[in-house]
């Protein structure tokens, strides 16, 4: 990997041209004395589908939300199409709107319909017209499943169609990449597979994801590449296949077993 | 003869052992008798007026309301009791309370309608009191808008997270939190002089009323924009919405309706405060009143003024009950 | 969906990132920060009136200079970027100017400021006065708690019987005196009563209107102790068998008083601190103390002495209630959850 410039200090934009959607590299992130982040470095190529994988606490969710900046990580670099987004002129609210998210506790905004969930950001964002971000949206709604829900709040939603909402929510910006933290977590089980389903016609139409689950048919059946997270380090990093039948590391089996 | 009685009763270990005093306290002819002695009581041991020495007046006196009390609570307390003797007992209650007034206050009832409502005494003097009403409301509205402006300003500057910032925030909202509002006001318009800044007692008190509930003020804000779960805040940051669009569009609509009901009842005892502007000789409707009443040597303007306070602000403590039940009813949701 | 055109203008949006410097907003950048600093430091060297008692335009400079600088500061502040240790030097740096304006243009005389504010001599003379004041305040404090206590739990207990009767009238008494301002109600007692034959003592009549107006409260922060506790509770501990007694002790009270002390503390302090409004019908209290050591000798020292000892009085009491409250919310949601 060659990185043009290394400092961080330079104003002029630092480039680096592995033609990477997502470019991580050695990102810590430190809360006060604990180190939970410690050396990260991976990449992420247009149209993949990343799989994180690893034990409770072992940072999967800081690893994403230090990848939008949600987290400011304590030190590395992460560029995003080769723009470093940790430099300091770089606005980061324009990079979030690149980046899709989706939160375990769907964090639908409860004072807003569906339909103003999803309008909200393209308006007041993108400036878009309040025509055209209802069309967008109604045909966002089409795309999860819910048209007949657009003029109804959060409240009155099943956890499935909440999550599904916000799913569409974070796809009206039109952002290159999304990121799942625990998408079917905090769902039913009979609720998980319309989550699941949506995010599989997500990936075959080829969005880049980056996925924490652990939800092995989807895992299995959608993503190109996992990465197993333990104790902040990648320990490993391969196809499903790979991971599943050929892994040697005592911690992957060990967390395998305990998941399948 | 029922036939079940030859029989000796069937051992029962759920069976009560003995009565409890619950159920005793329960039964009808109890009832009865605390009637009964409180007829007897009110009849042969309440003192005549100025009769009894002081000690044995008021004990007798107070032992009797004890007695009235536990009596009807007995009563009032019993879900079998039918609802007519219910009513009875609390209106008894209420009935001795009005009795044991009447005849021990030491009021000459005599003197109410001359001294307590002699409106004869008003009559060319409704405008004065009127004035009064105009500068209490003017001084609530300026200084409600003062303390709305300046708690928004120092829960705006907290959610800063600057820590020295947040430290002489802090160290305001509890200087004027803990000071009485009287002694902000005399200190105001009687210390300030010495140190070359005179103010009028209208902008004393205008001052001290905004700075005072600016800090109540900036509690009911921060509350609310607490109430607003983190996670709002990171959805309305990862879609790229900048911090003045998440604040305006996520976190004050969510903030709004936890504020509205303690904001308002805060308003509404500033309100009642600004009568304390009297001490700092402000216009204001005590003030009024009691140079009405220095100058008629009646009470009848000061009842007035008690009135009209009554009639601008019951319904607002009110409106402020209505609102923080809502409240709570949608916490509860 | 087309999703591949889209993505071609997604990229172009984010490649206008690229070199585009100027993208830090104009006010948040280094060179504004220096280049106003100067603006402002240029202003009050020439634009400042000179010293001594300003008129009309000067004191429009002299405001005019306050906000800007208000502004200048609230810009920075609201810059995450800039380092705390700068967002520090600039909070005392304009408690700084501060003390240099209210210096340079108030017609205050320095050489007495000594003698005028902090003389312990005159705190010294007004020492019996302000001892008995304080001793005052604290048995008006006290008073008006008990009694408070005593009728707001009554009133609490004869409301939860949900009679209709009762509860009017225990309504209309909340309500009046909820509504009443307090040193109203003081004026009344002590100046309108006793032409009806009630003559009661300047101290008897504050401890009756704070403690009227006290139970108010504290009936409502009882009340809504009894509510808090749910049906379920009581029938979950005699499903459990416990008996009515040991309910109480046990499932009831501890829960009730939860719920009770925090707002109940915070009344006890708010009612302490409205004895102040009792030097209103001239009881010599620490505020009345003060006040009248202050005319008597001419000197404001006793007057600041009595509002530092409010605040050295009510600080910590005001901290341990909010203290309690918060300790409360907390719980209450943990057992949420
Ligand atoms: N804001 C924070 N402040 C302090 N510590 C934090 C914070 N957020 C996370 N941590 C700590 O960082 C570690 C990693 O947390 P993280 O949420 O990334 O784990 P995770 O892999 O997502 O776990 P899970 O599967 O339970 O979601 C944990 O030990 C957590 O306690
Ligand atoms: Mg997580």
């Amino acid at each position: 990997m060659f990185l043009r410039t290394s400092s961080r200090k330079g104003v002029k934009c630092k480039m680096n041209d592995t033609g990477a959607m997502i470019e991580v590299v050695d990102l810590h992130k430190r809360f006060k004395d604990l180190h939970v982040l410690k050396g990260i470095s991976t990449s992420v190529k247009q149209s993949e589908v990343v799989a994180v994988m690893g034990p409770s606490g072992s940072g999967k969710s800081t690893f994403l939300r230090c990848m939008n900046r949600l987290e400011e990580p304590s030190s590395g670099h992460i560029y995003i199409e080769g723009i470093d987004i940790l430099a300091p002129y770089i606005d980061i609210n324009r990079v979030r709107t690149e980046i899709g998210m989706v939160f375990q506790s769907f964090n639908l905004f409860p004072h807003l319909t569906s339909i103003e969930n999803i309008k909200l950001a393209p308006m007041s964002v993108r400036k878009i017209s309040d025509q055209e971000a209802t069309e967008r949206g109604m045909a966002l709604l089409d795309k999860v499943g819910l048209v007949d829900k657009a003029k109804v709040y959060p409240e009155q939603l099943s956890g499935g169609q909440q999550q599904r909402v916000a799913i569409a929510r974070a796809l009206a910006m039109q952002p290159q990449i999304m990121f799942f933290d625990e998408p079917t977590s905090a769902l039913d089980p009979e609720m998980i597979g319309e989550v699941l389903d949506v995010m599989r016609n997500m990936a075959k139409e080829g969005m880049t994801m980056m996925v924490v689950s652990h939800e092995m048919g989807f895992i299995k059946e959608a993503a190109d590449r996992i990465l197993f997270l333990v104790d902040g380090l990648i320990v490993e990093d391969g196809t499903p296949d790979q991971i599943f039948n050929y892994s040697k590391n005592e911690r992957t089996l060990e967390f395998l077993s305990k998941i399948i | 003869m029922n036939p079940m009685s030859a029989t000796p009763a069937p051992k029962n270990k759920f069976a009560r052992t003995h009565p409890g005093w619950s159920v005793w306290l329960r039964r009808p002819s109890v009832t009865a008798l605390s009637f009964a002695v409180l007829f007897a009581y009110a009849f042969f041991l309440l003192p005549t007026k100025d009769t009894a020495p002081p000690f044995l007046f008021y004990l007798s006196i107070n032992l009797f309301i004890v007695l009235v009390l536990a009596f009807t609570g007995n009563i009032l307390a019993d879900p079998k009791k039918p609802e007519a003797l219910k009513m009875i007992a609390a209106l008894l209650l209420i009935a001795v309370f009005c009795w044991l007034f009447y005849r021990y206050s030491g009021a000459q009832w005599g003197r109410l309608k001359d001294f307590f409502f002699n409106w004869e005494t008003l009559e060319g003097n409704w405008w004065i009191l009127w004035q009064g009403l105009e500068v209490t409301l003017l001084l609530a509205f300026i200084s409600g808008i003062g303390s709305v402006l300046v708690g928004l300003l120092i829960a705006v500057l907290r959610t800063l997270h600057s820590p020295t910032l947040n430290f002489f925030l802090k160290v305001y909202v509890d200087v004027f939190r803990s000071i009485p509002m009287i002694v902000v006001m005399v200190f105001i318009f009687f210390a300030l002089p010495f140190m070359g800044i005179s103010l009028g007692s209208i902008v004393t008190t205008i001052l001290a009323l905004s700075l005072g509930y600016g800090a109540y003020a900036s509690e009911c804000f921060r509350a609310g924009i607490e109430s607003v779960h983190s996670g709002q805040l990171e959805a309305a940051r990862s879609l790229g919405l900048s911090r003045w669009k998440t604040i305006s569009k996520i976190i004050l609509p969510q903030a709004f309706p936890v504020v509205i009901p303690p904001l308002t009842g805060t308003l509404v005892a500033m309100l009642k405060d600004t009568a304390v502007a009297s001490i700092v000789a402000a216009p204001e409707l005590l003030k009024r009143a009691r140079e009405l009443y220095t100058s008629e040597t009646n009470p009848t303007p000061l009842v007035a003024a008690a009135l009209i306070y009554l009639v601008v602000l019951i319904p607002l403590v009110r409106a402020v009950n209505v609102l923080e039940n809502k409240l709570q009813k949608r916490r509860k949701v | 969906m087309a999703q591949p055109a889209s993505s071609q203008t997604n990229i172009s949006r984010l490649s206008d990132l690229k070199d585009k410097v100027g993208h830090v907003p104009f006010i948040r950048r280094n060179s504004f920060v220096y280049g106003s600093l100067s603006l402002l430091v240029i202003y009050a060297l020439f634009l400042l009136p000179s010293k001594g008692s300003p008129d009309t335009v000067d004191l429009g400079r002299i405001v005019i200079f306050c906000l800007l600088l208000l502004v200048w500061a609230f810009i920075i502040f609201t810059d995450e970027l800039k380092p705390e240790k700068l967002k520090t030097i600039m909070v005392f740096s304009i408690f700084i100017i501060a003390g240099w304006l209210y210096y340079r243009y108030s017609t205050a005389r320095w050489g007495e400021m000594g003698f005028l504010f902090f003389n312990l001599e005159m705190v010294q003379k007004a020492w019996p006065t302000l001892v008995e004041g304080f001793w005052t305040t604290l048995l008006l404090a006290i008073c008006a708690a008990i009694m408070s206590t005593v009728i707001g739990l009554l009133l609490a207990i004869f409301r939860s019987f949900n009679n209709p009767v009762l509860n009017f009238f225990i309504i209309a008494y909340v309500d009046f005196f909820r509504a009443m301002p307090i040193i109203v109600l003081m004026m009344l007692i002590y100046y309108a009563l006793p032409f009806m034959g009630i003559r009661l003592s300047a101290i008897v009549s504050g401890i009756l209107a704070l403690g009227l107006n006290s139970s108010a409260y504290v009936s409502e922060i009882f009340r809504a102790g009894f509510l808090s506790i749910k049906k379920g509770q009581i029938e979950a501990s005699s499903a459990l068998g416990l008996n009515p007694i040991q309910t109480m002790r046990f499932v009831i009270l501890p829960q009730a008083f939860r719920v009770v002390i925090p707002p109940l503390v915070g009344n006890y302090v708010a009612s302490a601190k409205d004895t102040a409004l009792a030097s209103s019908i001239s009881i010599i209290e620490l505020l009345k103390a003060g006040l009248s050591q202050k005319s008597l000798l001419a000197n404001p020292s006793p007057l600041i002495f009595v509002t530092a000892l409010y605040l050295v009085m009510f600080v910590p009491l005001t901290r341990f209630s909010g203290y309690l409250e918060k300790r409360m919310k907390e719980s209450q949601r943990q057992v949420r959850l």
